[in-house]
């Protein structure tokens, strides 16, 4: 079994983190009152940069460099924070919610003391209902023991959160799909430049940040930066939760160090592959990456690596796929989610995606013909980077990853003019 | 990041497009520079009007040192940029983008308005591939939606480039149109479900890159290539806006915008687009009519003449006889008319007002309409430039909402207005006062201490840097005392100016061609005494001192303030000669009428209300009897023996106007303190005890209310009002009345009824009542202050419009 | 002597041979004059088999035509009644028979196979009038019997279906 000792999770499980006294008792709240005490929003910036924090949301933007950006020009500030998981196969911010909502609301102040905003939104996912009206308990709670509030600690600092709650869209967890959504408009992703750290929230200047970034804020303040940083890869350090999901022994949320290989993560954490299947696939950054194979387990999990092998560790969901998997099914089901998902703006994301899933559904039901392995080899130049924001180039890495590795089954699919996984025509096989 | 940022102060920079070295203003679109580089780059979502939002994805473009290619219609050129718009690479994502937009598009071309003039087709022809790779059947949305009064939608033939909402949205400010559902399963439709009612609806459809909006007036009426083009210029209202005339076989198919940046902006109204049906209805008129007892029965043109002459001959030597109109003629008919009447009738009793607008021209300070876009402050009273002027209110619009002019609304109720705007509550008579304690407070300096609004509007104006006042030239007084403010402004280094709306579409040209009774052509002194004003000639037949009018272009029975008082008139006159395109209630009293030519049917200039002269093209030939308004009064001129008179062609009519105007020497700038005016002015309305059903009533405008074309017109007929009365909800709980049921308003000249309506705009004591609509004209309550008072009760019989009803459900 | 016998005997012989051969000239117009299949003649406009007509007013025939002899206008179908499938149909259909040149390019226009040439020529009248032929004279009445097209129809259809398709190619 693991070594690591959990950060972000410690005591998840053990004692209700949702109790002031409690989470005290963990260790919370340390931060908040040393840095009202004796730091200085420039100090906090630092170390938050020198810690080498990088955006745990999918982007990986290191957290230090965008409060950085945000322009000295004396507009009020928004601090937003993206709780709008949604992509397949992550599940963390899930769980860092509903267990650890305190944790959460003291990284969310921190970084507003640090960046001086005016106020704080926390965009919830609609569908996080338990998590949000957790959250809110912990935020009166959090409020009565003075951490949240006028005059915190009487320090003079005053900070309020203000909690919006998504409608089921996706989309808005992109970041300018969620100020437009918070603004009470239809959440579409804007149009790039300007970005939301000049013109964000009600075209004031916005740091968007992550629950997980945000979760590191206080550990960071209380063990240093140096402590962070050594954690990993020096260029990706740090604490991360991988929600492992799939065909394994163990499927759930694992707190690791960055840069431990795919394959200790399968095993020692996950516990393995079922008994007597073989891996096939693994999406190691949640639906929209492309996927990585067998050979590929001594990677190391961290920004930097798996960007090596052409995917990306997104926001840390770990989806297996065993010998049993079909990888027509399986892409289908994912360009499906992003095909329903797409907002409809830009024409390729639109009309490409709802394209390749109606072509995937087909070749799975054994109606597809080469012409379709065609357009879905050669569809990618023109769906893929003409878009206004990512969603439109999620539809196809793991797709085309796929493609590449395994043609023969996509080849199969029209020349046994159905599924080969198909448990009937197995059976006629047999 | 708006796009209309003037370009003047920027930095210019050097891009190379396609090879083409050349300098353009910094933060221009890389669209708009390919455009000056002479290179086009396909856009769909894009429109030079309105902000980039980078949708469609067509116009992607290479740019060196940049790895992914960027769209064309949102990225900013910056010093040094190597732009390519036709390699390899663009050609092919082009192809991509174009592929994927005709997925699911519907292959009805043929039978689609657009076919011929469509982006779609045409980028697809150009850069688009040859074949469709999709094996499956298309998907199928709704096809023919009835999205409002105007417009048909055609969900499939959609490839969501949000013109339309986007311009419902920047341009209109009406966010109406949105966007429904999301990803491919995307629809168009309104934020309420109900229908798109907009004033400015059709110019979506012009603005639609594909036939997925499509007008119903032109709905499968022609195709693109079977139109003959003409440009003409609007003259449903005073703005003047710019358009073109298409038609087929001599049949007006549709009108189309013909972008003037300085008055239209490239948009135009949908009552100035959609008013031309009427034009070939039978209720048009296509022969001179002679009254035979109590009907009019056709006869010939020249029958008509000799009648005419018969009768005005003798009345013109006994100095009996008036001339109406003028305001909605073209600027040659109206030199026609004012020649008519002073060189063939002998009387210098000829006037273009039927309205309550005194003036058309500005006293001082006459602004233009671009002026609208940069002002801080736009006062506004009298007018009411939603309803009167629409596409100054676009204008006015954008500046509210894009340059931050505050818009200062004067008047005697709240309207409704689309965009952020201080409303001033005050009595119409009043307003002059108001005018005069603002120009004291401004001049004695007060503006920075003391309370009260007065002292707030002071100040507002003392903060503003450009200030423009917008008014309809009714009030005299108050028209003096706002020039005497913005005299004071102007001598604080404030820039000022004066736009005045016009009444009528030529009512400018009108008072410019010398239809004034003390004034001639170029505002100069006519000679001998002073004529007889509107108002006068009227009373004057009333009480039979006049035997003959002549009424071209004006329809005094509907319009003139006291309405019983022109009712009365046109009764009595001994003989009635009007021209007109339809039987108005003025021409169904007549003794002749003579079918006259519409704005299409002729050509010739109209004036603005900013001043400026423009020319407009014949577009189709009238019908055989119908003659232009110059053409008819020539021929009564030469029944009368002075055909050398008048001249028929508006060439030589405008080689007179012209030769008359620089011989006056005279501006604008003098003509207030000149111009005979009524004697009657607009006085304080009485707040009338209001325990009683007795109210005051403020006549409204609306868009599509009139006795004219409009009321014949069956493209505006779904849009046109029913009459109605708005009363203050106090009101409707004291006497009550229920919201929708029929009310009877009986005042001095008559009663009329009209649909009751509850709402806070009308203040406390006052009926707020639709004016000009033949079914119920508001002016039988009115006197001549243009206001009156009327009781209201419960009607007693279910109304007769009922096909009216029927239509505006 | 016997020359001149011998002349009308050969002269005789020779009639009573071409009396008994089959004959080179026909009864017109009482027979009707054999014309190849493609031969170009007078316009038809078609029906599908369900009733509907194949115009759709679109112009198409109108814009290829080089003699500008045809002359459309379209309108708005009843959705209730509707003339032809689809939202528009040919309102008004004329084509100046003086004019045309018979070229057969408003045949390869139409995107609906609607209007065909017929084998038909003989269309001589009175008045110059009664050669613009309206729909009147177009239109089929019944679409069996309607003359085949020389092209292969491209919508084939059922009865009651409202052809044409939107799908396919573009």
């Amino acid at each position: 079994m693991a070594t690591f000792e959990p950060v972000l999770t410690k005591g998840v499980g053990q004692l209700d983190l949702t109790d002031v006294a409690a989470y005290r008792k963990n260790g919370g709240f340390v931060a908040l009152e040393k840095a009202l005490k004796d730091m200085t929003p420039e100090s906090i910036i630092a170390e938050v940069t020198a810690s080498n924090l990088r955006g745990r949301g999918g982007a990986g933007f290191p957290t230090g460099k965008k409060w950085g950006f945000l322009p000295k020009d004396g507009r009020p500030r928004y601090l937003v924070c993206n709780c709008d998981e949604a992509e397949p196969g992550t599940f963390k911010d899930h769980m860092l919610l509903e267990q650890t909502p305190l944790q959460l609301i003291e990284g969310l102040i921190l970084s507003a003391y640090a960046i001086n905003a005016a106020h704080i939104v926390v965009y919830i996912r609609g569908e996080f209902l338990e998590g949000y009206r957790i959250f809110m308990r912990a935020l009166s709670a959090a409020r009565e023991a003075g951490y949240v509030g006028d005059n915190l600690l009487g320090s003079g600092y005053s900070a309020d959160i203000l909690v919006h709650r998504g409608a089921g869209a996706y989309i808005c967890g992109e970041e300018t799909a969620m100020l437009e959504s918070i603004e009470g408009k239809r959440g579409e992703p804007r149009l790039k430049p300007p970005f939301p750290a000049n013109a964000g929230l009600f075209g004031m200047p916005t740091v968007v940040n992550n629950v997980e970034t945000l979760c590191c804020i206080p550990h960071i303040l209380t063990r240093g930066a140096a402590w962070f940083a050594s954690i990993g890869p020096p260029k990706s350090p740090g604490p991360k939760i991988i929600s492992v999901s799939g065909q394994v022994q163990k499927p759930g949320n694992y707190e690791i160090p960055m840069g431990l290989p795919a394959g200790e993560l399968l095993q020692d954490y996950a516990g393995g592959l079922l008994p007597g299947r073989t891996l096939k696939a693994i999406q190691p950054g949640g639906g929209s990456s492309a996927a990585i194979f067998a050979e590929d387990l001594h990677t190391g999990i961290d920004y930097d690596s798996l960007a090596a092998k052409q995917t990306m560790l997104g926001s840390g969901g770990f989806v297996v796929m065993d010998d049993t998997t079909c990888m027509v099914r399986a892409s289908m089901t994912l360009v499906r989610f992003f095909e329903y998902e797409s907002c409809g703006q830009c024409t390729p994301c639109r009309e490409g995606g709802q394209w390749v899933h109606r072509i995937l559904r087909r070749l799975e039901a054994g109606e597809g013909s080469d012409a379709d392995l065609l357009v879905l080899n050669t569809i990618n130049d023109t769906l893929t980077g003409t878009n206004l924001c990512p969603l439109g180039d999620s539809i196809m890495p793991f797709l085309l990853s796929v493609l590449r590795r395994f043609p023969q089954e996509f080849a199969e699919h029209v020349t046994l003019a159905g599924c080969p996984f198909d448990p009937a025509r197995r059976m006629v096989a047999a | 990041m708006s796009a209309d940022r003037p370009a003047a102060s920027r930095r210019m920079v050097n891009v190379v497009i396609d090879g083409s070295a050349l300098s353009v203003p910094e933060g221009t679109l890389v669209v708009e520079a390919a455009k000056l580089a002479g290179t086009s780059v396909p856009v769909y979502c894009y429109h030079p009007k309105m902000d980039p939002v980078g949708l469609c994805r067509i116009c992607l473009v290479e740019i060196e040192k940049t790895p992914k290619l960027q769209i064309a219609c949102a990225t900013r050129v910056t010093e040094g940029m190597v732009v390519h718009t036709s390699s390899e690479r663009v050609a092919q994502a082009r192809n991509g983008v174009l592929e994927f937009l005709l997925l699911n598009h519907p292959l009805d071309c043929p039978i689609c308005d657009k076919g011929g003039e469509c982006d779609l087709q045409d980028f697809t022809m150009s850069y688009g591939p040859g074949l469709s790779r999709l094996t499956e059947p298309k998907l199928h949305k709704p096809k023919r939606v009835d999205l409002g009064p105007t417009i048909v939608l055609d969900e499939e033939r959609c490839i969501l480039c949000r013109r339309c909402t986007r311009f419902d949205d920047e341009i209109a400010q009406e966010r109406n149109l949105v966007v429904i559902d999301r990803g491919h399963r995307s629809l168009i439709g309104t934020s309420d479900g109900g229908p798109y009612r907009s004033y400015f609806s059709g110019n979506t459809t012009e603005i639609c890159p594909v036939g997925a909006l499509t007008s119903k007036a032109y709905r499968f009426r022609a195709r693109p290539w079977d139109l003959t083009h003409a440009d003409s210029v609007c003259a449903q209202c005073s703005v003047g806006c710019n358009f073109r005339i298409d038609s087929r076989f001599g049949r007006i198919m549709r009108t189309f915008t013909r972008e003037n940046l300085e008055i239209d902006d490239g948009w135009i109204c949908d009552r100035g687009r959609y008013t031309f049906n009427y034009l070939y209805e039978p209720t048009r008129l296509r022969r001179p009519l002679m009254r035979r007892g109590d009907d009019l029965a056709e006869c010939s043109l020249d029958d008509a003449a000799a009648l005419c002459a018969e009768k005005l001959g003798p009345a013109a030597r006994a100095g009996r006889v008036g001339v109406i109109g003028g305001g909605r003629l073209s600027d040659e008919e109206a030199f026609a008319l004012q020649a008519f009447a002073r060189q063939v009738l002998g009387t210098n009793n000829i006037d273009y007002r039927v309205h309550l607008q005194k003036f058309a021209s500005p006293a001082r300070f006459g602004a233009r309409l671009i002026d609208i876009d940069d002002a801080s402050l736009v006062l506004m009273f009298g007018a009411y430039t939603p309803e009167q002027a629409p596409i100054l209110d676009l204008r006015l619009r954008r500046a509210v909402a894009r340059h931050h002019t505050q818009l200062m609304y004067i008047g005697p109720y709240r309207p409704h207005l689309p965009v952020e705007a201080q409303y001033v509550e005050y009595t119409p008579g009043a307003i002059a006062d108001l005018m005069m304690q603002l120009a004291d407070t401004v001049h004695q300096g007060r503006t920075e201490s003391g309370d009260g609004f007065v002292a707030d509007i002071a100040r507002r104006l003392a903060q503003a840097e450009k200030i423009i006042a917008v008014h309809n030239g009714r009030d005299p007084a108050s028209v003096s005392a706002l020039d005497r403010l913005l005299e004071t402004l102007a001598g604080y280094n404030h820039r000022v100016g004066v736009l005045v709306v016009g009444s009528q579409g030529n009512a400018r040209g009108a008072e410019a061609a010398g239809c004034v009774p003390n004034l001639g052509p170029g505002y100069a002194p006519c000679s001998g005494e002073a004529g007889m004003t509107t108002g006068e000639m009227l009373k004057a037949a009333a009480d039979g001192a006049l035997d003959a009018l002549f009424i071209a272009g004006a329809n005094p029975a509907l319009t003139f303030a006291d309405g019983a008082l022109a009712r009365r008139a046109l009764e009595n006159v001994p003989f009635l000669a009007v021209a007109e395109q339809v039987l108005t209630e003025t021409a169904a009293l007549a003794d002749i009428v003579f079918p006259t030519a519409s704005f299409a049917e002729k050509r010739g200039h109209v004036t603005n209300l900013e001043g400026r002269r423009q020319a407009f093209g014949q577009a189709v030939e009238p019908p055989v009897d119908v003659l232009s308004d110059a053409e008819i009064i020539a021929l009564v001129a030469r029944a009368m023996g002075h055909a050398e008179s008048v001249s028929p062609q508006p060439a030589a009519l405008l080689a007179g106007l012209v030769r008359a105007e620089s011989a006056a020497e005279r501006s604008v700038g003098d003509l207030l303190p000149r111009a005979k005016v009524d004697a009657v002015q607009p006085a304080a309305v009485e707040k009338v005890d209001a325990t009683h059903r007795t109210f005051t009533i403020i006549p409204v405008p609306h868009l599509y209310s009139g006795g004219g074309a409009v009321a014949h017109d069956p493209g505006t007929a779904p849009m046109r009002p029913r009459p109605y009365a708005i009363v203050n909800p106090e009101d409707a709980a004291r006497v009550g009345v229920v919201p929708g049921e029929r009310l009877t308003l009986s005042g001095s000249g008559g009663s009329i009824d009209v649909e009751a309506r509850v709402g806070p705009q009308a203040p406390v004591g006052v009926a707020l009542v639709l004016a000009d609509m033949p079914e119920a004209p508001a002016n039988k309550l009115l006197d001549a202050s243009g206001f009156g008072t009327a009781t209201i009760s419960k009607a007693a019989s279910v109304p007769e419009q009922r096909s009216l009803e029927r239509v505006s459900a | 002597m016997l020359q001149a016998v011998g002349g009308i005997i050969a002269g005789m012989a020779t009639t009573l041979k071409y009396l008994f051969k089959k004959k080179s000239t026909i009864d017109y117009p009482r027979e009707p004059y054999p014309h190849p299949e493609r031969f170009r003649g007078v316009h038809e406009l078609r029906r599908y088999d369900d009733g509907m007509e194949r115009c759709i007013g679109c112009e198409l025939c109108a814009v290829a035509c080089p003699a500008n002899c045809i002359t459309v206008i379209g309108a708005e179908n009843d959705p209730q009644h509707p003339t032809a499938p689809g939202e528009r149909y040919g309102y008004r259909y004329e084509i100046d028979m003086l004019r045309c040149i018979f070229c057969g390019y408003c045949e390869e226009a139409c995107p609906t196979d609607a209007i065909v040439l017929t084998p038909r020529f003989d269309i001589a009248d009175y008045t110059r009038d009664r050669l613009i032929f309206g729909k009147d004279k177009l239109l089929v009445d019944d679409p069996f019997t309607q003359h085949l097209a020389n092209t292969e129809s491209a919508f084939k259809t059922e009865p009651g279906v409202a052809p044409p398709p939107s799908g396919g190619a573009p």
